[in-house]
Order: C-alpha cells, then structure tokens, then sequence
C-alpha cells in the first residue's frame, strides 16, 4: 500500500493510542468495572508493546549503525580504517556477550576495561572542552549576561570545596544558598516551560495537527 | 481523579484548536525575533550554495519516554531542513543516539526527498544511529562534523552533558552550532559551547519558526496563554500563602 | 486557359481592321462559295468561347492611308496571304472539308496594309533555311487561312497571335481548341527564344502535344481529354525532394490511368490498383541533422552545465594556534594539578563533617533502621562515563546497606547497567548478598509497569535469570513490597521517572537518590517538598564525603578529597585567569562581520 494511502490510518491509530494511555491516567486510581478495567487493561497492553518495540529500536538501531561504517569502508570514506575497527569490535563483543552471556568473564573484562576507559576519558575531556567553551564564551560574547554566567560558576566551583585545601565558610555558604534557591527557582521555570513545550508537541500528534511518523 | 490535570489539558487542546482555526483563516501571526533560528536558515542556504553539508543531530532521547517532545520537535527540523536543503550537491545528514529515533530520522528525510520530487535520490545512509550510550552518541556524531564537510550543525533534541563534546567538534571544525535541549545542564553547557544556544521552550519553537506548518504557529499561541495563566496561578497563590489566605 | 464570357469579336475589332476585313471579304473571300473568314464572328458567339484577340479582330477600318486606292498592301502581307490559301487548298484536297475560318485568295485585290505591319515583316521574318522547333502537333489540324507566302511569313509572334485567333473561332464554331503558345519540333517558332526554356518544359510540351494529337484524332464525338495548361504544369511540386526520386536517373513512366472518369490521364493517383499495393516504407534518417553552429553551441552549453557537476571541495580549517595553545594550557594545569595529589596521596585538605546536609542525614537514619535481610532495591542509572562520581558518592551508601545485611536488587533501564552494577558492588569493602535483575527496556514506560507488577515486567527484563526467586525476594509483588529503593543516576530526567512513576506508586516504602551533581539541584525540591516523594538525598563526591564522615567509613570520596578540592581550584584559577585576559581582548562578534557562525 503507498504510503498516502497509510496516512489517514497512521494518523488514526497514533490518535487512538495516545487517548487510551492518557485517560489511562485518570482511570487508574482504582476505578474497576466496565469502560475503565477495559481501558486500563488496554493501556497496559500498549504500553508493553511500546516497551518491546523499544527493545527492537535498539537492535535495529545497531544495525543501522553496522550498515552505516560498512558503508563507509566500501566507498573508501575518510577515516574508513576507524570504521573497520569499530565494526570488528562489534561483532568480536556480540560474539563474546552471545556465547558467555553478559555477565560473563571476557565480557566483563571487555566492559571494565575497554568501554569504562573511553568513556571516563571522553568525560574528561568533556571537562576540559567546558573550561575552553567558557574562556571562547567571554572572548566571543562578553556582555552582562556573560559576566553574571561565569560569575556563578566561579562560585559554585569554589563553593563546593575548599579552595586549595581551606575551608572558606561564606562561599560555601553562599554558593549552597545560590543553588538552591535562586538556580533552582530558575531551572523551575525553564523547567515549566519545557514542560508546557512538551504537553504542546504531545497534543498536536493527538490531534493530528503533527505527524512526525508519516511521509 | 485528578480534575485539575484534566482541565489543563483540554483547555490547551482547545486553544491549540482555535489558534490553528485562526490562523488558516488570518494567515502565520508575526514572531518574535529568535536569533537562532534566522541564523539557522541563513546557514541552511549558504550550505546549499557552497556545497557544504547541515547535520542534524537528535539526541538520545526515548520516543516511548516523556523525552520524546524534544526528540519529536528534531524531526520536524529535520524534515523542513531536508525541504530546503535536500536537492543540494551535499544532503542534510541526521545521527541519533536512539534506534527508534534513528528510523524515525530515515523516515523523515526520506518524506522531504518525496515531497522535493525526487525519492529516488533518497540515500538511507544519510538518518543514522551514532551510538547507543550518551557519551558514545557523541563520539559517533563528532567524526560526521569533521569528515563530512559540514558546515551548520543544529542540535535539537534530548541531550545530556555530552552535547558539549559535539558542540566543541563543531566549534573546532568552525562549523555553526545552533543548539537546543530539554536538559537543564545541557542548556547550561550549550550557553557557553554553542554559537546560538537555544534556552527553555525556544527548543519547541523551532517548528513554528521554520515554517513547518500552522499548527506549529498555533500551539506557540496556546503556550503563551497557558504560560500567562500559570504565572498568575504562582503569583496569587503565592501572595495568598503569604497574606494567610491559602 | 480560363474562359471568358462571350463577346461579339465584331464589335471590338478597330475600325482599320473591320475595313480592312470587309475589304478582304469584297475582295479575297468573293470568289469562294459566299463563305466569310468571319462568318463565325457575325454569328453570336457561343457560350464558353474565348473571346477573340483584339489583334486578330479585322479591322473595322482599313489602315491609315488604306483608303488610298493608290496604296497597294505591303508584299510580305500579300505572301501571307498566298501561303494561307495554298494551305488552306492542300488540306481541302486531303480531307475534303472546307477549312478555315479565314478567308484567303489575298493575291487579287490586296487592301492596303498599314505600315506597321510591314515593319514588323521586315523585322520578324526568319531567316531563311532555318528550321524551326516546332511539334508538329502544334498546327492545327485544319489549315489556317492563307496569308501570304512563306517567303514572306508573319512574324513569329504574329503568327502565334493568329493561332490563337484560330483558336478562338474554333472554339465559337465547336471546332477543337488548339493552345495559343504552343512549343513543337521543327515547323515554328516561338515569339521567344526556345533556349530559355528548361528541357523539361520542352519535353512535357512535346509531349503533351504528342498525347494531344491522337486524342484529338479520335474525334470530337469523346470528352476532351484534360489537359494541364502551362502555368499550372510550371507549379508541379520538385519530384527531386522524394526519396522516389534520384536525379539523373530517368523516372519511371507514369501509367496511365485506364478506368474511370480520368482515364486518359497521366500521373493521377490511381483508384483500385494501387490501394493494395504496400510498398516498403521509405527509410528516414534516425541522426539528428545538426549544423556546425548548432553543434558549437551544444558544445559550449555541454562545458557550461559540467562545471555545474563539479563538487567544489569544502576545505576544512584546521584550528587556529591560538586556541590549540589554549587547549594544551588548561589541559595541563588541571591534569598536573589533579595529578599531583593522586601520587602524592596526599590528604591535607579537610574532609566536610560538620553539618552535613539533611538529605545525608536523613539517608543515614533510613539506613540505620532497615532490618537484616531486607529486600532493597538498587537502580543503576548512570553512564560509564559518570561512573567515577557516582561510584564516590555511592560506595559508603552500599557499604551501609550491606553493613546492616540488606540483600540488593540491581536493576537498570540503561543498557549498561547491569555491567556498571556488578563493577559497583566490586569497588564496595563490605561483602554482601544480590541479585542482578538485569536490563530493562522500555525507560518511564517501564518503570510504570514495574510499579504495579514488577514480576510480570521483570520477565521481560535480560538478567542472570533468576529475577524475583530469589528466597529474599520472593515477597515482592509490587514495589512498594521492597523496604527502600535506592536510585543511583547522574540524569535529572531519569531520576524524575522514577519519582513520578514508582515513588508515587509507593505508599510506604521511601525513596532515597545518589545523584551526581549537576542532578542534585533538580531534585531537592521533591525532597524539600511538603509531599517529600524522596526521602533520602545525597549528591555527588561531596555528598559521598559527607556520608563516609557520618558513617565513620573511609571509601573512595575520602581518597579523592585532596585532587577534588585542587582540581576545582585550578579549574576556577584557569577561569579567572584565562577570564581577565578574555575580555582584555574581546573578539568581534562574528554575526557582526556579516559571517556565517563559526567563522568560516
């Protein structure tokens, strides 16, 4: 079937799904018998689809991945030597998780040594990335909002613990104070509004307004 | 039952409704000026005339999960960014750290080749998953910044602190960052690692503000409303807590 | 020829003709049997007869100077004149039939001709001995009343005026129609000269005659036969353009067309035989006929759309010196300044024990009142890459927990969390009992289910596969059957799910968090709150510093303290520093300049 025939189909079964789970919501404290034990026993079927079709997004996803630096090796792309390694490391731990299991030795050994290294190191360098970002920050864009911005890290940073090795009371006092209060009141806000962006992206899929799944 | 929920939530799906009604009728109300997305589509066309690339990148965030909005608001990028740019010598590129996004971003681009005419010359190499673990996402994404001849980056969607290694693979490979996301401390990195950070609920605006169509415009409205309406529902019950009255 | 309407040629004859006729009639046309040349004429012309050339007309009056009785005609008309009687007299004798409409006998009783006329003999005469390309079937068939003599002939053209004069009388009186300019082989000339003719006009004029004479032959009782005049047959379409036809080649003779109303006729589209007969069709060239301009052109727009095909190559810059020397000088202050305390293991800075915060208190308590052999949930929901803070702010809280014989239960929504578990529960001094439920997929929409029916989600989940059965966790039927569930996870989002979706399906049981520390902020509040959905909060390598000084336990947070604390120091140093000398020389704004971001 072409995919414009599908659409209204889609668009119909998206809707339906996203009513059932949201008045699952205000059904399920409690309510039993007739309409509401039918929705609730719906919604959580749907939901453990939607839980199973995550688990096969992750496969798929791996595969994706596969077919993308297979890709790459067969049209000689830059950096295509990385890509050959990446896909032999791929299959050498599939191959170790299928037949050990993941709790096995040389999985463990993979995973303690291998990606717990390159990951702790990509978030050091994440740290010092941060400290260049900051500096690029007040070379590039200095302005009111800049100098409150890098104010407050300072403080944070030097409230958190003793600035080289002494305990400075009023920054830490302050920097706690700062942090609960004042950022957390505005990381509320921005947090309110994200929210309110979220509810709004969700119902205009409910109502069909949006349809990121079709063509 | 919780009553209070209930209203919020069809009284915003009714002014979504009405909005979008409006604006059939009316014609796209005027927008505020959002640096970000101007700078945005002025990259999307200097790409397009340079032979350079956009990248896209989604984030990691869960289509099943309540990160999805952001994920969600990515593909409408993706799909208006695959509109204008996608008949170019070289295509937008989108990297997921989700599978399920990933196909969503084939599906997406593969939607804008349809609509540009052309579906044959869709490449289903360009939607891709660059790694399933945040830290490895990045360092899937940051090789597509430096070997694929990118020269505007736009990062929306869910992302955590690991966005500040794709920004800075950005910045690094001079390319332009417009960044956005619906984690607190990656707005925070983004601030300061971008080029144009996107801040709170711009990251939802991005649809409205690319043109992808009147319903985006309208639940911009409605978001507006509601946002009034909340500040006056914290500022009365915060002066009644303290006038003793609540 | 097109017919015109029929007029009296009598009346339209000038006056020196009709004198000049009527002299002639007195005077050649007595002796016959009363028979005048114009006897037609006086008769009222038919219908479809062509009316009679002026020139030809007799004059109505004789010459200037004819009526001078002195003047005798010219000699050359008075050989005409004899030449037309002998002719006429041959063919009476051959046929039997009183030819001519014009009358003769101009020998006795000549009238007297105009001067022109005798001009024009002088001029026009042919010389003698030549012959002319006259076709036979060009002369009538009937002779033309006599003249003159053929020494003194009419000029050409007069003698083709004459003809058609002939015509004309023919087609009054219904005799047959001879063409007023006829081409035929050796008997006449032409008024013009024969050699500008093309060859083929010639010969279709020959041959047109030759066809015309046998279809005159067989009399006027049949149609006349249709014949092309001149001008039509000088529009005939070039047969040179049809592949049919090759030039040089002689053309096949064109059959004749024997059934029907155009039998007779040459070169017609034949009506039956030829309807099936298929021929092989002609073959036309399939290459494009392009001149040398056209192809020129073609080639320049060829070259000019090729360079549309070439992809220029982006060049990517590498980073300026400015910010590589920037990258090493922070790199290597704050991996000296981490460095150094971590060899040294030096320990001068003070590990923070008093006041700790209540979220660590309250953690402590909650710990400290658990009951042996309790069933406790740990959720790892961190990254690798955060796996060094958690693990320092997490290790005394496991500790405590194993300390009071709490039996664990790891279970995870990250894909590597059952793996960062186990490495977890190996960096903990404190020996103790677990159990590894595993990886469960789905994130929020999973922690929903597990909520309510931890079993059934659970077989689902990927594990050691023992899941629920174990003796200490065999009571568990929903989550709120657990004594604590300890969240372990360096993403405020995550933390959230497991707040709003099982702290809220969780009555009893509390819900303590280890969160990194750019989490903590975000959930305070859920702590803080009047609800108090988390019971328990403890935050990054200094929340996990606090909880070993109050569990009186030395774990890894104790161990990092002194690199922690110098780190954080450079760190602020660097900004402060690098911070001052930033904005001593601020770079403009690159939208400023009109670039794209990113300085390209």
């Amino acid at each position: 079937m072409e995919k414009k025939r599908t659409a209204p189909i889609s668009t119909a079964v998206a809707i339906l799904t996203g009513l059932v789970v949201l008045a699952g919501y205000w059904l399920a404290s409690g309510q039993e018998g007739g309409l509401a034990s039918t929705v609730l026993s719906l919604r959580g079927n749907l939901l453990n689809t939607a839980m199973l079709l995550a688990a096969v997004a992750l496969v798929l996803g791996s595969i994706n991945l596969l077919v993308v630096h297979i890709g790459k090796i067969r049209h000689g792309s830059k950096n295509a030597l990385y890509s050959f390694f990446l896909i032999l490391a791929m299959e050498f731990t599939f191959l170790v998780v299928l037949i050990q299991g993941p709790q096995g030795t040389l999985a463990d050994w993979l995973f303690t040594y291998i990606q717990l290294p390159i990951e702790t190191s990509l978030m050091a360098v994440l740290t010092f990335s941060l400290v260049v970002a900051l500096l690029r920050l007040l070379r590039r864009r200095l302005n009111l909002y800049t100098a409150v911005f890098v104010f407050f890290a300072l403080l944070t940073l030097l409230g958190t613990a003793p600035i080289l090795g002494v305990e400075v009371p009023m920054v830490s006092d302050f920097s706690r104070y700062y942090a609960q209060v004042m950022a957390s009141a505005g990381a509320r806000g921005i947090l309110l509004g994200v929210g309110l962006g979220s509810v709004a992206t969700g119902l205009r899929i409910l109502l069909g307004a949006d349809r990121p799944y079709a063509e | 039952m919780n009553w209070l929920a209930l209203g919020v939530v069809v009284l915003f799906a009714g002014l979504i409704v009405v909005f979008w009604l409006l604006a059939r009728r009316n014609g796209d109300a005027k927008l505020r000026r959002l640096a970000a997305y101007e700078v945005l589509e002025r990259a999307i066309s200097y790409a397009v005339e340079d032979g350079t690339r956009v990248h896209v990148s989604l984030g990691r965030g869960e289509v099943t999960g309540p990160n999805s909005a952001a994920a969600l608001v990515g593909l409408s990028v993706l799909r208006r960014v695959g509109e204008i740019a996608g008949d170019s010598d070289e295509p937008p590129v989108a990297t997921a750290g989700e599978g399920a996004l990933g196909l969503l971003s084939q599906d997406a681009l593969r939607g804008a080749y349809r609509s540009l005419g052309h579906p044959y010359s869709y490449d289903p190499t360009l939607g891709r998953v660059s790694g399933l673990t945040p830290f490895s996402y990045a360092a899937g994404a940051m090789p597509v910044m430096a070997d694929e001849k990118v020269s505007a980056t736009a990062l929306i969607g869910s992302t955590g602190v690991e966005t500040a290694l794709i920004a800075s693979a950005g910045n690094r490979s001079r390319s332009l960052v417009v960044a956005g996301s619906d984690s607190l401390p990656a707005q925070a990195i983004l601030y300061a690692a971008a080029s144009q950070p996107l801040i709170g609920e711009e990251l939802y605006a991005g649809g409205a503000y690319l043109g992808a169509g009147s319903a985006h415009l309208a639940s911009l409205h409605a978001q507006d409303v509601v946002r009034w309406l909340l500040i006056l529902v914290i500022v009365g019950g915060a002066l009644g807590k303290l006038l003793g009255v609540l | 020829m097109a017919s015109q309407p029929p007029r009296n040629p009598e009346e339209e004859l000038p006056d020196w003709l009709k004198k000049l006729r009527a002299e002639q009639e007195d005077d050649v046309f007595g002796e016959q049997n009363g028979i005048s040349p114009f006897e037609g004429e006086k008769d009222a012309p038919e219908a479809g007869t062509p009316a009679e050339p002026e020139e030809m007309s007799a004059p109505s009056e004789p010459f200037e100077g004819a009526d001078d009785e002195e003047q005798e005609p010219p000699e050359w008309l008075l050989n005409i004149r004899r030449r037309q009687e002998r002719e006429m007299a041959r063919q009476r004798g051959e046929t039997g039939e009183p030819q001519g409409a014009m009358g003769e006998g101009e020998e006795s009783g000549e009238a007297p001709l105009p001067d022109w006329l005798d001009e024009l003999r002088e001029t026009d005469a042919p010389p003698e001995g030549e012959e002319t390309s006259l076709p036979s079937k060009a002369f009538r068939e009937e002779p033309l009343p006599s003249m003159g003599d053929s020494e003194d002939e009419l000029p050409k053209w007069l003698s083709g005026i004459k003809e058609e004069a002939g015509d004309a009388e023919e087609e009054a009186t219904g005799a047959p129609h001879m063409p007023a300019f006829t081409v035929g082989d050796g008997e006449e000339e032409l008024p013009f000269d024969t050699g500008e003719l093309p060859d083929w006009l010639l010969e279709e004029k020959g041959e047109e005659a030759e066809e015309i004479a046998p279809r005159q032959a067989e009399g006027a009782a049949e149609l006349e036969p249709a014949e092309l005049p001149d001008w039509l047959r000088a529009m005939r379409p070039m047969e040179a353009v049809t592949p049919a036809f090759i030039p040089g080649e002689e053309r096949e003779p064109e059959s004749q067309e024997t059934v029907g109303p155009l039998s007779g006729l040459h070169g017609v589209v034949p009506a039956e035989s030829e309807v099936g007969r298929f021929g092989r069709p002609p073959l036309y060239s399939m290459k494009l006929q392009a001149t040398e301009s056209q192809q020129r052109h073609a080639a320049l727009l060829d070259a000019m759309l090729a360079e549309e095909r070439v992809v220029p190559q982006a060049v990517s810059k590498p980073p300026s010196l400015r910010d590589r020397v920037l990258h090493w000088l922070v790199a290597g202050v704050l991996i000296l300044a981490l460095l150094v305390p971590v060899l040294t293991r030096s320990s001068n800075a003070p590990l923070p024990v008093e006041s700790p915060p209540m979220g660590i208190q309250a953690t402590f308590e909650l710990i400290d009142n658990l009951a042996a052999g309790s069933p406790v949930l740990v959720a790892v929901e961190y990254q690798p890459a955060t796996s060094g803070e958690l693990q320092a702010a997490a290790g005394a809280v496991l500790d405590h927990l194993w300390v009071k014989g709490a039996h664990l239960a790891l279970l995870s929504t990250q894909p590597t969390g059952p793996a960062l578990g186990e490495r977890l529960l190996d960096e903990v001094q404190t020996a103790g009992s677990y159990t590894n439920l595993g990886y469960l997929a789905g994130g929020s929409t999973a922690l929903a289910g597990f909520a309510t029916a931890p079993r059934s989600i659970l077989s689902l989940a990927v594990g050691d596969g023992s899941g629920l059965d174990a003796p200490q966790l065999q009571s568990i039927q929903t989550a709120d059957d657990f004594a604590m569930v300890v969240v372990l996870s360096d993403d405020p989002a995550t933390a959230r799910d497991w707040v709003e979706q099982v702290g809220t399906a969780m009555e009893s049981t509390p819900l303590v968090m280890v969160l990194s520390a750019q989490a903590e902020p975000l959930i305070r509040p859920y702590f803080q709150g009047e609800v108090g959905l988390v019971k328990g909060l403890v935050g990054g390598v200094l929340g996990g510093a606090y909880y070993e000084g109050v569990s009186g336990s030395r774990g890894l947070a104790s161990s990092y303290w002194d690199a922690f604390s110098i780190g954080l120091s450079a760190t602020a140093l660097v900004l402060l520093v690098g911070g001052i000398l930033s904005a001593a020389r601020p770079e403009q704004d690159e939208s400023a300049k009109g670039k794209k971001g990113g300085g390209r």
